[in-house]
C-alpha cells in the first residue's frame, strides 16, 4: 500500500509579525511544517506501524526541504518537492493541478492532507485534488482506521461526529484532534540522512507553460480599524461596576 | 559563516527538549529536594540514543556533529545539571576520549556498548589530594606480568555509584609526575574496586557524585589506553571534550534563569507596576542576555573547530570560563529578581545558582582557566601535535581525511 502525505512549509504561527509598511508579514520569518499536515503524517506512520506493508511518501511543493527532512525523520520513506517558484507562488487551483500531476505520476492508495494550512487557509487543495483526481474525499478527519482494506473514518461535525466508511483510494484532510504528532527520535533523524527526496520542475511533470496562470491573486494584508470605541470601567467598586454594566447592555437591548 | 541551525540540528534540539521537558521538568524539584538520584532516567537517555549522539554510527552512536552535541546539552542542563552531568562523564570525558585514543579492539568492547547506551561510563583523575594540580596524582599503577595492580582513591567522581567503565588515571611513578601517568579502563565487578557517594554537597543533588577506591585491583594491560606516560596527554585531551558539554549546558541554564526571571518580572507588583518596569531590573535581564548569546557563540565556535578536527583547546577552555561564570552570575541575579521567593525552593532559581556554582569549580577551576587563556595570549603556552588527534565529526570524516 502506498501513502502519499502532501506536506507544506509555512510561516510559524507563534512567530508570525504584521509588516504594515509592507502589507504583509514580516520577511525572514521562521519556516515550520504546517500544523495539521503534522497530523496527516503521524496518521500515515499509525497505518504503517499496524499493517507494515505500506510506503510512505510525503510530497510539498515550493520551499520545504527542512519539512520534509522532519517528514522522513519522523517516518516517511522518502519525499518529493517541486521547486518551481512560479507553481509555488500560484493560487490553490495551481497548487491542486501541480500537486495532482505528481500523484498520478507516482500513484497512490491513499493520499492524507492537513485540512487547510495556517498561511493560505483556503482548505481548498484537498477537495481540489478530489476533483482533478476523480477520489472521493472526507473533510475535518479526527479518527481514522483502516480494517480489510476499508477505511473507517470520523468527520468532525458542529456539535458531533459522523463516521464515513470507505474503500480507498480516497483523500482524507486531516484536524489536529486526530492524533499526536510523534517528535522523531535521534533513530529516525538518522535514518532520514538515508532517505532519498527527488526534487521535481515543472517540465517533469509535463505540465504545460501556462499550468502556474493563477486566477486569484493575493492583494495586500491591512489591519482593519477600530471602529467602536470600548468602555472601561476604572477605580469602581464591583458591585456598582455590575450595575452599570447590566444598564449598559439593557440600554442597548442586549439583556 | 553561516550562523543558522540545520534541520537536522533543529530536530535533535527539539527530541532532547522534548524528553528533558516530560522525563524530568515535571518532577526535578522534588528529587532535588529529596536528594533523590533517578538512575532510569539515564538508561532511558540510552535507549534513546542520547548517550551516543556525537559517536560514529559505526561504533554504535548517532553520527550528529558537535552543534547538536552542544544543543542537546544546553536542553538538558536548562531542566538540570544532572542531565548534562552524564553528557559530560559519559560521552565527553569517557566515550569520545576512546574514540580519539583508543585501538579498534578496545572501541568495539567498551566505545561500542557505551554508545548504545547499554553501559554507563565516567572519568576519575580527581583524588582527595589532588584536583587542578592533577599531575600529582597518587593512585599507583604497578605492572606485574600482564597486569597494572591499582592502589589508591578518587574523589568527586560523577556517576561513580552507576558507571559500568571507569577511566581511570594512575601513575607508575610519582616522581616523573605528568609523564609517569597511564590512563586504564577499570570495570565494575574487578576485585578490589568500591565506590560510594559524596554527600551534602551544595548542588546536582538529583545527581549521583562519590568516591572509588582501588585495593589491589588486577586491570589486565589490554585495558590500558594508550601507551605507558600518555596518560596526562590523555587526560587533557578528555577535559577538551569534557569543558565543552559543560560550556555548553552552562547556556541552558543561563537561559532557564533568564526565562524565570522574564516570567516572574511581568507576574510580580511593586510600587505600583510589574517590577520588570524597575530599571535595575532590566539591567539584569540585559545582561543574562548577553551573557547567554555570547556564551553561545563561544560554544559554537569551537563546535565548529571540533567538527573539522582542529585542535580547539584555547577555544574550549574560554567558553567553559566565560559560559560558567555568566551562569552562576545569571541564576545569582535570578534570584535577585525573584526576592525573598527566589531564597526559597518554591522557584526553580535557587537551584541554578546551586547547580551553576560546581561548574565554576569542576573541569578546571576559574583561576585555572585564567591561567590558559593568559598563558596562550602571552605566548608561555602553546599546543603540541597529539599522536591521536581529535577526530572530527562523522559528517567531516571524509573531507579531512581527503585533506591529510
Ligand atoms: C559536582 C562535581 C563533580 C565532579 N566530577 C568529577 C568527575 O567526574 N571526575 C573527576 O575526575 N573530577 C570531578 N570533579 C572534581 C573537579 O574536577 C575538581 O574539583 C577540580 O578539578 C578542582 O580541584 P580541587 O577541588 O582539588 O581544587 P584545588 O585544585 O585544590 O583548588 C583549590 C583552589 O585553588 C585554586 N588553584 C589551584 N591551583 C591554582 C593555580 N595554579 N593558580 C591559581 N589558583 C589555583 C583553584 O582555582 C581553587 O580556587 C567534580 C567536582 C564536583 C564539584
Amino acid at each position: 500500500m502506498k501513502i502519499v502525505v502532501l506536506v507544506k512549509q509555512v510561516p510559524d504561527p507563534n512567530a508570525v509579525r504584521f509588516d504594515p509598511r509592507a502589507g504583509d508579514i514580516q520577511s525572514g520569518t521562521p519556516q515550520v511544517a504546517n500544523e495539521y499536515d503534522l497530523h496527516a503524517m503521524e496518521a500515515a506512520i499509525q497505518i504503517k506501524e499496524q499493517q507494515g506493508d505500506v510506503e510512505i511518501v510525503a510530497v510539498s511543493l515550493g520551499q520545504a526541504r527542512e519539512t520534509l527532512n522532519r517528514c522522513l525523520a519522523m517516518g516517511a520513506d522518502r519525499a518529493i518537492v517541486v521547486e518551481d517558484a512560479a507553481l509555488a507562488s500560484g493560487d490553490s487551483a495551481v497548487t491542486a493541478k501541480a500537486l495532482a500531476a505528481v500523484l498520478r505520476a507516482e500513484g497512490f492508495d491513499l493520499i492524507l492532507v492537513g485540512q487547510e494550512t495556517s498561511d493560505g487557509g483556503t482548505g481548498s487543495v484537498g477537495p481540489a485534488l478530489a476533483a482533478l483526481l476523480d477520489v472521493p474525499v472526507v473533510s475535518n478527519v479526527v479518527a481514522l482506521e483502516k480494517q480489510d482494506g476499508r477505511l473507517t473514518v470520523q468527520r468532525e461535525i458542529e456539535d458531533g461526529r459522523q463516521v464515513i466508511d470507505l474503500a480507498p483510494p480516497a483523500i482524507l484532510c486531516a484536524l489536529s484532534g486526530l492524533n499526536e504528532p510523534r517528535y522523531p527520535s535521534l533513530k529516525g533523524i538518522m535514518a532520514a540522512r538515508r532517505k532519498p527526496t527527488e526534487a521535481k520542475s515543472a517540465a517533469d511533470l509535463g505540465l504545460a507553460d501556462d499550468a502556474a496562470q493563477s486566477r486569484v491573486s493575493w492583494g495586500q494584508l491591512f489591519v482593519e480599524e477600530e471602529t467602536a470605541e470600548g468602555i472601561i470601567l476604572k477605580d469602581v467598586d464591583a458591585d456598582s461596576a455590575v450595575d452599570q454594566l447590566v444598564a449598559f447592555l439593557q440600554e442597548r437591548k442586549l439583556v | 559563516m553561516d550562523f543558522e541551525y540545520t534541520s537536522e540540528q533543529i530536530q535533535v534540539r527539539d527530541m532532547v527538549r522534548e524528553f528533558a521537558q516530560r522525563e524530568v521538568a515535571p518532577y526535578i524539584q522534588e528529587w532535588d529536594a529529596k536528594g533523590e538520584y533517578h538512575p532510569e532516567v539515564l538508561y532511558k537517555m540510552g535507549s534513546l540514543g542520547i548517550l551516543g549522539l556525537p559517536i560514529p554510527e559505526r561504533y554504535g552512536g548517532g553520527g550528529f556533529d558537535y552543534v547538536s552535541f552542544a544543543l542537546a546539552c544546553e536542553e538538558l542542563e536548562a531542566v538540570d545539571t544532572f542531565l548534562r552531568v552524564v553528557m559530560s562523564v559519559h560521552v565527553g570525558l569517557n566515550s569520545l576520549t576512546l574514540h580519539q585514543w583508543a585501538t579498534e579492539e578496545q572501541k568495539q568492547r567498551w566505545l561500542v556498548p557505551q554508545a548504545k547506551g547499554e553501559k554507563l561510563a565516567t572519568f576519575g583523575l580527581t583524588e582527595p589530594g589532588a584536583g587542578s594540580d592533577a599531575g600529582n596524582i597518587q593512585t599507583r599503577a604497578v605492572r606485574d606480568g600482564d597486569y597494572y595492580i591499582l592502589n589508591g582513591e578518587k574523589m568527586w567522581i560523577s556517576l561513580a555509584n552507576t558507571a559500568d567503565h571507569f577511566l581511570v588515571f594512575a601513575t607508575l611513578d610519582p616522581s616523573k609526575k605528568h609523564h609517569g601517568l597511564i590512563a586504564l579502563v577499570v570495570e565494575r565487578g574487578m576485585e578490589g574496586l568500591t565506590t560510594g557517594s559524596i554527600k551534602g554537597k551544595l548542588g546536582v543533588r538529583a545527581g549521583d557524585t562519590g568516591w572509588i577506591n582501588f585495593q589491589n585491583v588486577r586491570v589486565p594491560v589490554e585495558n590500558r589506553i594508550g601507551e605507558e606516560g600518555e596518560g596526562f596527554k590523555i587526560a587533557m585531551s578528555a577535559i577538551d571534550q569534557g569543558r565543552f558539554t559543560v560550556a555548553a549546558g552552562a547556556v541552558g541554564l543561563i537561559r532557564a534563569a533568564k526565562e524565570a526571571s522574564i516570567k516572574y518580572c511581568h507576574e510580580r507588583e511593586a510600587f505600583g507596576q510589574e517590577i520588570g518596569k524597575f530599571e535595575l531590573v532590566q539591567q539584569m535581564i540585559a545582561n543574562m542576555v548577553a551573557g547567554e548569546e555570547a556564551s553561545r557563540l563561544l560554544v559554537m565556535r569551537a563546535a565548529e573547530l571540533k567538527n573539522r578536527g582542529i585542535r580547539n583547546t584555547r577555544e574550549t577552555s574560554l567558553a567553559k570560563w566565560f559560559a560558567c561564570d555568566r551562569a552562576f552570575e545569571a541564576a545569582n541575579d535570578a534570584i535577585q529578581i525573584h526576592g525573598a521567593y527566589g531564597y526559597s525552593n518554591e522557584y526553580p532559581v535557587e537551584r541554578y545558582m546551586r547547580n551553576a556554582r560546581g561548574a565554576v569549580i569542576y573541569e578546571g577551576t576559574r583561576e585555572i582557566h585564567q591561567l590558559i587563556q593568559a598563558g596562550y595570549a602571552l605566548g608561555y603556552r602553546t599546543d603540541r601535535p597529539l599522536r591521536c588527534p581529535q577526530p572530527p565529526a562523522q559528517a567531516w570524516e571524509s573531507e579531512v581525511a581527503s585533506r591529510s
